[in-house]
């Protein structure tokens, strides 16, 4: 695997006098409708944004995500000073600094930490510096190496997660059914959430499994964000030029012949 | 038993001809800092507010009880808005106003629960409101969702009995304080709330565990524990609104106190 041209791994050589402006309105994501979180973020991200599974184009995987936005490039919790939420994600956070492959090693797998150097806050006067006068990581740079750090090491739980999810069956399409003033119901499709009569009826040897794996939690947890559709909708009635009479969550769009899947 | 002077069951024939004046920003609540919450609510509430336990006001036995915060102070609700609050949700004990559940007064059984009707309150109006029955005295659709509201807090008052049985039974709740720091670096603490303990909740064995899960009790445990993150939200809205001057703050969960007995 290759990194992107504009994303290298940072090197205290390379990146010596570099810096990091910080973005209160963390801009790069001003266009995207969601984020990847960790598990250790559902609570945090479930008490402004709705929580859902989306499978990522190209991937076969579920991946836990924030919602910030009904469709592609639009994000209704952006605000110029600080987002509309109590929480921004953790990644949103780390920006310009990503998680990437090693481009000084051959190790094709081999991960590490990166600088999105197409970032407009990645300059030489202004913000954080990466490494000091004699090039060791600043605290800037260190916080952003244990935060990714965390990320990297959450994603496996992640993976264990939707595993067990999986092998449970207990994924299931969430749609939310726009309805505007004079046009048709439109369909938002592509999410899952987890089917809550399942989960409640399962049998107790599973449930043990997942409540000692700290999964049950994490499942009534997404299972409630789900409500943060209204505080998604609330805000896209006050940004987005749509006037929507109506909108409801469907969790059973499978009754349809035509599902997402 | 017999309601308040003010209180009076509705009835056609005695409010046939009164109105409800529309209340978009709930003005009656804009002075509360605390509403209780019913458990099927939960969700909702937790959405947007944090919900905790505290000790009900003059209640017998110390009855505990949850509530979501709007305030830190008596008085002060940082969600009101003139316009809607700034919420995706309002509790039920807010929306049922100026209703509320009360004993019939129109028959002899003493322990009959009706519709009541807070007669002094000013949105009880004579003209310009919404009407509470038809020219032809039958219920309206206003009056009917208004049954809806006190039915399920009266339902949902029962379940959070049962639920609040089985808290203390396992004795699962713990302190939880609010250190709010001025910028003059002077400190209060917001006490007399609690907590579900995360701990306690974890170190339940299987069969208590499987019993508050078929019951939908150990959701609702993990719901009001994810709540307390919408401090966070208060503290924003407090701070927007220049609340003290604005203030850092940190919640503890847990500290070195006691949790009071079981009721």
């Amino acid at each position: 695997m290759k990194n992107r041209p504009n994303i290298e791994s940072v090197d205290k050589n390379r990146h010596a006098g570099i810096k990091v402006r910080f973005d209160p309105d963390y801009a790069h994501m001003k266009t995207q409708n969601l984020s990847a979180i960790t598990m250790s973020e559902i609570t945090a991200a479930g008490s402004s944004f709705p929580v859902v599974f989306v499978k990522l184009p190209q991937e076969d995987e579920f991946r836990l995500v924030a919602m910030f936005g009904l469709t592609q490039g639009e994000n209704v919790y952006y605000h110029e000073g600080g987002w509309d939420a109590t929480y921004v994600p953790l990644t949103i956070q780390t920006y310009p600094l990503v998680i990437g492959h090693d481009d000084r090693t051959d190790a094709p797998d081999q991960l590490t930490v990166c600088i999105d150097r197409n970032s407009a806050r990645v300059n030489q006067t202004e913000g954080d510096a990466l490494f000091d006068a004699k090039g060791d990581a600043t605290e800037f740079m260190k916080s952003r190496l244990m935060a990714l750090h965390d990320v990297f090491e959450e994603e496996k739980r992640a993976w264990v997660f939707i595993s067990k999810l999986r092998e449970f069956d207990l994924l299931t399409p969430l749609e939310v059914v726009v309805k505007p003033v004079g046009r048709d119901v439109r369909r938002i499709t592509g999410m899952w959430t987890l089917n809550r009569i399942k989960l409640l009826n399962l049998p107790a040897a599973q449930l043990q499994e997942l409540h000692k794996q700290n999964f049950l939690s994490a499942c009534y947890l997404i299972l409630s964000a789900s409500f943060q559709f209204h505080r998604l909708m609330q805000l896209r009635r006050r940004k987005v030029a749509e006037n929507v009479e109506n909108y409801w969550i469907d969790l059973e769009p499978q009754q349809r012949p035509a599902a997402n899947g | 038993m017999k309601n308040q002077d003010n209180i009076e069951t509705v009835d056609n024939k005695r409010h046939g001809k009164l109105k409800i004046k529309l209340n978009v920003d709930q003005a009656q609540a804009r002075d509360q800092n605390l509403v209780s919450v019913v458990l099927t609510e939960l969700n909702a509430c937790a959405s947007n507010f944090a919900v905790v336990f505290i000790e009900v006001p003059e209640s017998e036995n110390k009855r505990i009880r949850p509530v979501a915060v709007l305030g830190l102070r008596p008085g002060e609700n940082v969600y009101y808005n003139e316009a809607g609050w700034d919420t995706t949700y309002i509790p039920l004990m807010v929306q049922r106003y100026p209703f509320i559940v009360g004993f019939d007064d129109r028959v002899e059984d003493p322990n009959q629960l009706a519709t009541c009707l807070i007669r002094n309150s000013p949105m009880v109006v004579e003209a310009d409101g919404i009407a509470m029955f038809t020219e032809t005295g039958e219920e309206t659709d206003f009056l009917k969702s208004r049954h809806q509201i006190l039915g399920e807090i009266f339902e949902g008052e029962r379940a959070m009995d049962d639920f609040m049985q089985r808290v203390h039974k396992y004795d699962l709740l713990t302190p939880l304080e609010i250190i709010l720091q001025a910028k003059n670096g002077e400190m209060r603490k917001v006490t007399g709330m609690y907590t579900i303990s995360m701990q306690k909740l974890k170190e339940l064995g299987p069969q208590v565990t499987q019993e508050l899960i078929d019951v939908e009790f150990l959701p609702a445990c993990y719901l009001i524990l994810g709540s307390l993150f919408q401090l966070h939200r208060l503290m924003q809205l407090r701070n927007k609104q220049n609340v003290d001057g604005g203030l850092d703050y940190r919640i503890d969960v847990g500290p070195q106190t006691q949790p009071p007995a079981a009721a």
